[in-house]
């Protein structure tokens, strides 16, 4: 347990290191703020649509679903560059356990991306783009809660990727599949709302949708959700369970594979 | 032709084309990963107008010719200017000193040595976003209108070239640009796939004359789609994408001249 | 370029300066050095001045961080003065980057001037047009060096393939394909197995007296100074120590000589040769011993076969420029003339 722990603390002391990457991330992520805000102001009426969503509550999506997104660390290297230099296999004769190695290091980037720029992004756009947010507590609990349970799926989605660098030499095509498909399907841009029913409940069966749409739509607009709370966090296990599966497998099989072809 | 083959430019350039050769696989790569990315653009776009039609009195073809024209843009940048993007590599390898010891102009060196045929991956999607601006919205491709699709694409090359430069020359002053250029980067491409007007004023300024990519597709669009130029800040800004092109193109080379003459006196 | 100048470097008063950040101790420091630092001057070169004329191998040699480095980014037009002027075939190398270029080479050691992905060819002809050689005088120039430094056997190999000794012969063609008058090396034996230095430092040599090539060499190998040298500069701490003859500094700071002694049985000599430094002691048969430069050998015959000893073989080890520079670099004071 300790050296998780232990792994925690360095993957956030490393994160501080990199000052001048911490300044243009949050540029960066302003600037994607500010766009989509930009957008929805220009083609939301005032008067909203679709049973109330307005501009300001756009306004506050694009903020809120971007700051969960910045919160998930980026570690797509760790485990395929171990196993393209072969170091894995002596991780893989050390008293612990890779897949969760990787938890703690993403855990370690996430919680200084929450603290350092999670919390002053959020502070900025409240005074810069006047986003209003209204909770109840335990509105802001239920948040809280999917936001831990999509952290998980985004994990396992990340593990498995990570996997797959046991099978192929080039992983980054898969990296950039899911990038896009995240980009389109997860909600951190465009709301499941204004999706044709059709395409929505396609989505609804990928992970995807739990990533991002359904902890912010919590907290924006706890009473007009798609699914009530309640099946959403059924739907939550069901999706954890099925990506614990498959990674587990993936990974394992993955293992197998390794001293076979000789690393 | 062999007057063209013995310039040392033209030759350090096929040399470039032939060494890549060698490295075919990151060609496939470059063009999934650019295909990935635009393909998620399109999709969010695609889902905004089947909401809402239009955004902000730009419909689908509209959009669609945006693109084309940002995509063009940014096919000819990076197989020219690659060199720039990876300069503080090239810098800190010590590879600019052997580039000062040869007598030829530094930047047609860096340039040419690192001329990148990959870029011609965004020009086969700007291609395909062309054909399917055609297949949306009519336009009169007569001989004007071709002429200026090329003007408008190599005024804006030189937009996103020139800023390449600029960057670039910020290793003469500091050891690393990464971050900065991945911001420029960034920014250059992301608020160029929307129209201008969506943004508030300041930032229309901004765009328009503090970092000015608003030429690249922005202002050309007016002209191809016959759009009412009355809501921009002035009419003629539809045909200013050469001469800011042209303008920019001479501040980096100065800021580089710059650069190289501070790089003489403090050495790396 | 004026005819009188080719091939010669003129340096009149040369300094550079570079101006070095002091940081400070500490968090607080770090966030103070942020906003504002202090810097303090390093004179890398510190008025230096000598002139070489054309044909002449000038060794050019300094502990690390001396300035020689600097110096050399100076003559090649890579770094500016901050005062001082210098001539290199009669222009300013910075300021007449494209000219002066033409006319001379250089070679790294360290970082090699041909295409690595390319076949060797590939590297000669490209250099034949970005120097505008005439092809005629290409052909010949190119066949004499493959000739000379043996690249027949893998002109047709990727430079990336080749190994170190076949790619530093390479550089080195490279670097005179057109035809300069002036050569700039540095470090070009480093790491090279003995057969391929031989090679690199007689073409040189051959080069030099053929061409007239000026010959600017900085190294830390004393071999290739004592093969190739005729003139030795040694810079330390920007400044110049010594500039003239290399034997001449040999024999004028030459202060001991080192005797080799191989006595035909055990003899033990130790406490009686004062006087004399023992270096070497093995078996009490063979001995290295240093005395001073004016001892005469018979002096030390004498004394040994007093000892008992009975000397089989004696050999007189001359002074090796590797002593004297140890002693300069040690920071001894010598003086210098």
């Amino acid at each position: 347990m300790k050296i998780y722990l232990k792994y925690i603390s360095l993957s956030f002391q490393k994160a501080i290191t990199y000052r001048i990457e911490y300044f243009t991330s949050i540029l960066n992520a302003l600037l994607y703020i500010f766009i989509f805000i930009s957008i929805w102001k220009a083609i939301i009426p005032e008067e909203g649509i679709d049973n109330g969503i307005t501009p300001e509550i756009m306004t506050s999506y694009a903020v809120l679903s971007t700051l969960i997104k910045a919160t998930f660390a980026r570690s797509q290297g760790f485990i395929s560059s171990k196993v393209r230099t072969g170091e894995i296999a002596v991780d893989l004769m050390k008293p612990y356990s890779i897949p969760l190695l990787y938890l703690s290091d993403i855990i370690g980037q996430s919680l200084f991306q929450l603290l350092a720029r999670g919390i002053p992004l959020l502070i900025f756009c409240i005074f810069f783009f006047n986003i209003k947010i209204e909770v109840e507590l335990i509105q802001f609990i239920k948040f809280i809660n999917l936001y831990f349970l999509s952290f998980i799926i985004y994990y396992l989605i990340s593990l498995f990727i990570s996997s797959l660098s046991f099978y192929f030499v080039e992983v980054f095509p898969f990296w950039i599949l899911y990038f896009a498909l995240v980009t389109f399907m997860s909600g951190a841009i465009i709301p499941l709302d204004f999706f044709p029913e059709f395409l929505k409940n396609i989505i609804l069966f990928t992970p995807f949708p739990y990533l991002f749409y359904f902890p912010t739509m919590v907290l924006l607009r706890p009473n007009q959700l798609l699914i009530n709370y309640n099946e959403l966090l059924l739907n939550y296990f069901i999706n954890i369970v099925i990506l614990f599966i498959i990674s587990s497998l993936i990974y394992r099989m993955g293992i197998r594979k390794l001293p076979i072809a000789g690393g | 032709m062999k007057i063209f083959l013995e310039n040392p430019y033209i030759r350090l350039i096929i040399s470039s084309i032939q060494s890549k050769m060698e490295y075919r696989g990151t060609f496939l790569i470059f063009l999934l990963t650019i295909l990935g990315f635009y393909l998620s653009q399109v999709a969010v776009i695609a889902l905004m107008l089947y909401k809402f039609k239009t955004i902000k009195g730009w419909n689908a073809g509209e959009l669609a010719m945006l693109y084309t024209l940002l995509i063009f843009s940014m096919g000819v940048v990076s197989t020219i200017f690659s060199g720039m993007i990876d300069f503080s590599d090239f810098i800190r390898k010590g590879d600019y000193d052997r580039v000062l010891l040869r007598p030829l102009s530094t930047i047609g060196q860096i340039l040419s040595i690192n001329f990148d045929l990959t870029g011609l991956a965004h020009l086969s999607l700007g291609f395909v976003a062309l054909v399917i601006t055609n297949h949306l919205i009519h336009i009169n491709w007569n001989f004007a209108n071709i002429f200026y699709f090329i003007i408008t694409i190599i005024g804006g090359s030189l937009i996103l070239g020139s800023i390449r430069i600029m960057v670039a020359s910020v290793c003469f002053y500091a050891i690393s640009n990464e971050s900065l250029q991945h911001l420029i980067v960034f920014s250059s491409r992301e608020f160029l796939m929307y129209p201008l007007n969506i943004y508030t004023r300041t930032v229309q300024i901004f765009l328009t004359f503090i970092f000015p990519i608003a030429f690249i597709n922005y202002y050309p669009s007016y002209y191809f789609l016959n759009k009412d130029p009355s809501m921009i800040f002035h009419p003629y800004l539809i045909y200013g994408t050469l001469p800011m092109g042209i303008f920019l193109f001479f501040i980096a080379i100065f800021l580089w001249r710059l650069g190289e003459r501070y790089y003489g006196s403090t050495g790396s | 370029m004026d005819d009188q100048y080719s091939g010669t470097i003129i340096v009149e008063n040369l300094s550079k300066v570079f101006y070095i950040r002091k940081r400070k101790q500490g968090f607080l420091g770090s966030i103070l050095s942020l906003i504002y630092a202090e810097k303090y001057p390093i004179y890398a070169v510190d008025n230096i001045s000598f002139r070489i004329q054309k044909g002449e191998i000038v060794g050019y040699l300094g502990p690390n961080g001396a300035g020689k480095s600097t110096t050399i980014k100076m003559l090649t037009g890579i770094l500016m003065p901050t005062s001082g002027r210098i001539l290199v075939n009669g222009l300013e190398p910075f300021s007449n980057r494209k000219v002066v270029t033409k006319n001379i080479g250089v070679v790294f050691g360290q970082r090699t001037q041909l295409w690595w992905d390319l076949p060797l060819y590939e590297s000669f002809d490209l250099l034949r047009i970005i120097y505008k050689i005439d092809f005629k005088e290409f052909k010949k120039r190119l066949d004499e060096y493959i000739e000379l430094l043996g690249l027949e056997s893998f002109l047709n190999q990727q430079v990336r393939k080749l190994s170190l000794g076949q790619r530093m012969r390479a550089d080195l063609a490279a670097s005179l394909i057109h035809n300069p008058n002036i050569l700039f090396l540095d470090e070009p034996t480093i790491g090279l197995d003995i057969l391929t230095k031989d090679v690199v430092r007689k073409t040189i040599k051959q080069l030099n007296q053929q061409k007239k090539i000026t010959v600017i060499l900085t190294t830390h190998d004393l071999e290739d100074i004592e093969f190739l040298v005729d003139r030795l500069i040694l810079i330390d701490k920007g400044k110049i120590r010594y500039d003239g003859d290399l034997n001449q500094f040999i024999h004028q700071y030459q202060k001991s000589k080192r005797i080799l002694i191989h006595l035909e049985e055990e003899v033990k000599l130790e406490n009686s040769l004062n006087g004399y430094k023992i270096l070497k002691n093995d078996m009490n048969r063979f001995f290295e011993i240093e005395v001073p430069m004016d001892e005469s050998v018979a002096n030390i015959i004498n004394k040994i076969q007093t000892m008992g000893g009975r000397i089989q073989d004696i050999t007189v080890k001359k002074q090796e420029l590797a002593d004297t520079l140890k002693e300069i670099y040690k920071g001894k004071e010598i003086e210098l003339s």
